[in-house]
């Protein structure tokens, strides 16, 4: 990103077709949400097991790491470990060299675009095909996603007609999407054909079984982790949870807070490549376990929950200021709530710490959480810790507090403080331009609360004894 | 690679001590006792909510229906696993049928079935291992015997199910599972619908990349 963020904020709010865009699916998103959620006592238990659950998986991730491994490998399937999104690019590249690979099929995965795998491999001249509908517009049209669900929630479908007839040639009739899905869909079988290596992402990893559980509605999932002869999933460590037991409740979880279906059209769990006898699904499968970060996250007992994350997009829906400037004024592979906390922890608070000014504190994504993450805790532990770092020296505005401080626990100081800025109420302060710019700033009242209510008081005593 | 699984868990283990591990309790909710008629009732009306054709049939007019779905569709030529004998007489029965009907048997490996698969065949069947009537999901375990395609690139897939093998929720199928959970099998997939998308505009459109249309044959 070559803007600042202040300045992508300015230019998607200054967007009305985006903002439409985003209105119109946020509403729909939450509306569906809150029907598949409607009765609050089944909302609040699963919340409270799928809490648990996540909180119990990321704390035992020594102990169930090793065992989804050693699960894995008995089942057949190759299991790598990278420490970053460097490693885990080149481990899919040493496997598409081992496959003489030219052209790869990608089920959405952003774990993937965490790691930019895409740019990667095309700069070691492997085409990457994105599959998902979604995924694959955005791709056409040079974008990354915009949310994590729906990649391409920022388009109407006026503009991805457009987009249709300028990339592809094809043009289909206006506001036909069932069109231009079947272009999506011939294009990509074609591809599904042809391709040499299939990438996924992963939604939850059964340890003691050596599952991937894939969620998907269209079918791509499938089709990549099963079509091509080499399938390669990847996923952040903090992805596993114990057994299946545990999977009933997140899926439930994960699909009504996402897009509010009560289940998807498909959930594949794969154990193994193609056994002998069997007749298709790749021949190998490999399992990249990525930190690029967690490990440390899960180390800082404050931030820990951050970790417990299901990637169902709930919070973004429902968070004011993501639905006013849309996914991709964050500039980071995450946007919303989740992004703000988890970016900054990943790539470090001095480079994207600026991303949690975009937060009213409203406390609707804590709210909308599957998972009990308190979001807005979590954004204001992280904004206190970007200021301690910032502003380890003296400056205004700790001076400013430092005064403040004084005066509200001075009740004398108090008293006099607000008879001074009644007194002087007609003085014309310079004041912070960030804040007036679209604010007023208030101007003290002729005399303090205190004074009214003494005066209210007298009053009182007054008609009483007449 | 060790070097990097070594430093990532010597990480993980310097997680401050943990301040809980509880036993956690899948108690699905408390599902009222639902007897079979109810349990297919409630399937099926989750199947038709999302979309997918149900017909409830008898080992008597089973071979008729499919049959009869076959010409309404005009799907002729038709995928086909083994070793399946109700699968078999249903292939044997739609033959009959029309001349215009014929079956593919999937025997060979899929690299040399490919291009037949994805361009000619219009319909397939498989058989469900259980179903969910809670939300209305098909259980498949694709084998040897029915490969993972099958379900999959078709345009049209059809799933016979046994009625007395549906459950009523996702939680009694993981606390006693219809497979060996010492050795799982290759692949597991729940199917709740035709393939779909909402990625444009959130409208939701039918045949994203796998089956368009879903058919039920529910056994009794």
């Amino acid at each position: 990103m070559t803007t600042s963020f202040p300045t992508r904020i300015k230019q998607a709010l200054a967007d009305p077709q985006l903002r439409s865009n985003f209105r119109g699916a946020m509403d729909f998103l939450r509306n569906k949400r809150k029907l598949a959620f409607s009765d609050e006592n089944e909302w609040e238990a699963l919340k409270k097991q799928g809490a648990a659950v996540r909180q119990d998986a990321i704390q035992r991730l020594p102990e169930l790491l090793p065992q989804l491994e050693q699960q894995c490998l008995n089942n057949g399937i190759q299991v790598h470990w990278a420490e970053d999104g460097q490693e885990a690019n080149n481990i899919v590249l040493s496997i598409a060299h081992q496959h003489q690979a030219q052209l790869v099929i990608k089920g959405k995965s952003m774990a993937t675009e965490e790691i930019e795998l895409n740019d990667f491999l095309e700069q070691h001249n492997i085409e990457c095909i994105e599959s998902d509908m979604g995924e694959y517009i955005v791709q056409l049209d040079n974008e990354k996603p915009s949310h994590i669900i729906m990649p391409a929630i920022h388009k109407n479908t006026a503009q991805i007609t457009d987009l249709f007839e300028n990339k592809l040639g094809i043009s289909t009739p206006e506001g036909d999407v069932d069109a231009l899905i079947g272009v999506g869909r011939t294009i990509l079988r074609e591809k599904f054909e042809q391709a040499d290596i299939g990438i996924s992402g992963v939604n939850f990893a059964i340890a003691d079984t050596g599952t991937l559980c894939l969620v998907e509605n269209e079918g791509n999932g499938r089709l990549s982790t099963t079509a091509p002869p080499v399938h390669i999933a990847l996923m952040g460590i903090e992805k596993v949870i114990p057994n299946i037991k545990a999977l009933p409740t997140l899926q439930k979880l994960l699909t009504r807070s996402a897009t509010g279906q009560h289940i998807t059209s498909y959930l594949n769990l794969i154990s193994s490549p193609r056994k002998p006898g069997e007749l298709d699904g790749p021949k190998e499968v490999h399992l990249i376990l990525l930190d690029n970060g967690r490990a440390k996250i899960s180390q800082d007992q404050q931030l820990q929950s951050t970790l417990a994350c299901i990637r169902c997009g709930a919070c973004m829906n429902h968070c004011p200021v993501y639905t006013r400037i849309g996914g991709h004024a964050y500039g980071s592979t995450y946007p919303g709530p989740i992004g703000q906390i988890l970016t900054p922890q990943l790539k470090g608070l001095e480079q994207e710490g600026e991303l949690l000014d975009a937060c009213s504190l409203n406390g609707a994504c804590g709210e909308a959480c599957p998972v009990e993450i308190d979001l807005p805790e979590l954004i204001r532990t992280l904004r206190h810790r970007r200021q301690v770092t910032r502003h380890k020296s003296w400056s205004l505005e700790a001076f400013v507090w430092f005064i403040w401080l004084q005066i509200h626990q001075h009740p004398r100081l108090y008293q006099l403080a607000t008879r001074l800025a009644a007194s002087f109420r007609a003085l014309k302060l310079k004041t912070p331009t960030n804040w007036t710019r679209t604010r007023t700033m208030p101007k003290p009242a002729k005399s303090s609360f205190h004074q009214q209510m003494q005066s209210i008081q007298k009053l009182k005593v007054r008609v009483k004894n007449e | 690679m060790n070097k990097a699984r070594n430093a990532i868990l010597a990480r993980l283990k310097k997680q401050t001590k943990p301040n809980f591990s509880k036993h956690i309790q899948f108690a699905s909710k408390p599902s009222p006792h639902l007897n079979r008629g109810k349990t297919s009732a409630l399937l099926i009306k989750k199947l038709e909510e999302n979309r997918v054709e149900v017909h409830c049939v008898n080992s008597k007019n089973f071979e008729d229906t499919l049959v009869q779905v076959a010409l309404d569709r005009k799907l002729n030529t038709w995928l086909i696993g083994k070793n399946l004998s109700k699968i078999e007489q249903a292939g044997t029965a739609l033959t009959a049928a029309s001349p215009d009907i014929s079956l593919v048997h999937y025997t060979q490996d899929y690299e040399t079935l490919k291009k037949t698969l994805f361009h000619d065949i219009d319909a397939s069947v498989t058989l469900a291992k259980t179903a969910i009537a809670e939300t209305g999901t098909l259980v498949l375990i694709p084998d040897q015997n029915e490969p993972r395609m099958m379900s999959l690139v078709p345009p049209v897939h059809i799933v016979l199910l046994n009625e007395c093998d549906i459950l009523n929720n996702f939680q009694q199928l993981v606390d006693n599972p219809p497979w060996s959970t010492q050795k799982m099998p290759s692949n597991i997939v729940f199917i709740s619908s035709p393939s779909k998308t909402a990625d444009i505009q959130q409208t939701l459109a039918y045949g994203a990349h796998g089956p368009k249309t879903l058919i039920v044959f529910i056994l009794s």
